[in-house]
């Protein structure tokens, strides 16, 4: 088998959360405006996330899961 | 009060405007200071719900369809951390960018020409499993009692079930080893992440991000291709992503 990397089709939201938060270079504090229950916007998220990657499996919320990886992944050509 | 929700840094001189794609439909633009640019939108002065969930998700989704967007005309872009407001106006920006200048250009340099992927490894466990009662002696030896019928046949069941379970725990470090040297060698830095669920038959036993050199692409492939032609195992690749795991170090 070849190995490409997961067509756009197959790239899944938890994917993409995965990546998005909790990564990326932190600001010094006393430069950012903190709002009040960002810090826990990930783990909420991926507590959420198993449950739905299920639902999506079993076919459920399919259209709502397409969408979402098609809003995410406009686009082709990546630079070198 | 006032301030900028900032994506993504890059080096760049040129003004750039994304149009109306960021966070709620906000205007993305770059402000910049001595040749870095970093891409913002003017933070709403709301305080968002972060306990809605499909709201937060709606968000993320954008974020990494700016920052990609940004990686794409930029080149190279060096991510923030999701949900990040500077304080004040362009000036506030700026005073950033300068007091941070070296570091940021430093950071951007170490990330140019490379592309952050991810690879998850996973196995087959009853296949493992199977595979192990066969190959091993003692592990046979125990199977066969167990399917023997006998008054002992619960207790052996018991035993080769505990047996298995040290075995297969070995077995998936010698597989986390002997892939993890296999990446290494082509990868320029890796993070071991968490491995998710999967589900009962497929396993997820490596979660890693790796940043790879362009010119190492094709190197990678081809060790992921002998991995995945291991018995038991498959191996699934996401990417090329802006490198969000490599930002921090």
């Amino acid at each position: 088998m070849d190995i490409e990397p997961a067509n756009k089709a197959n790239i899944t939201l938890v994917d993409l959360l995965e990546r998005v938060l909790d990564k990326g270079l932190v600001v010094d504090a006393d430069l950012v405006i903190s709002v009040a229950g960002i810090p826990l916007v990930g783990i909420n998220l991926r507590a959420a996330l198993a449950g739905m990657e299920t639902m999506v499996r079993y076919g459920m919320m399919e259209g709502w899961d397409r969408e979402i990886r098609n809003a995410s992944s406009q686009g082709e050509a990546c630079p070198e | 009060m006032e301030g900028r929700y900032i994506y993504c840094v890059a080096e760049d001189g040129k003004d750039v405007s994304f149009g109306k794609i960021g966070i709620s439909g906000g205007e993305v633009y770059t402000v910049h200071f001595d040749g870095l640019a970093a891409v913002v939108h003017d933070a709403p002065a709301v305080s968002p719900d972060c306990r809605d969930r499909d709201k937060m998700i709606d968000w993320a989704v954008s974020h990494q369809r700016v920052v990609d967007m940004a990686w794409k005309m930029f080149g190279t872009v060096l991510p923030i951390r999701f949900h990040t407001i500077i304080k004040g106006g362009a000036d506030g920006l700026e005073q950033w960018l300068g007091q941070n200048h070296g570091e940021l250009r430093k950071k951007l340099s170490r990330l140019r020409g490379r592309k952050e992927y991810g690879v998850q490894v996973f196995w087959d466990a009853n296949h493992v499993a199977g595979r192990l009662a066969d190959s091993t002696p003692a592990l046979r030896d125990l199977k066969i009692k167990a399917g023997a019928g006998t008054g002992t046949a619960y207790l052996h069941g018991q035993l080769l079930e505990k047996a298995l379970k040290c075995g297969m725990e070995k077995e998936a470090q010698r597989f986390f080893e002997d892939i993890f040297k296999r990446i290494n060698d082509v990868a320029e830095r890796i993070v071991v992440e968490e491995p998710k669920q999967a589900d009962q038959q497929r396993q997820m036993i490596m979660n890693l991000s790796l940043l790879v050199h362009g010119g190492r692409y094709e190197d990678l492939k081809e060790e992921l291709e002998i991995v995945d032609r291991m018995d038991g195992i498959a191996i699934r690749l996401t990417g090329p992503w802006p490198p969000y795991s490599f930002a921090e170090e």
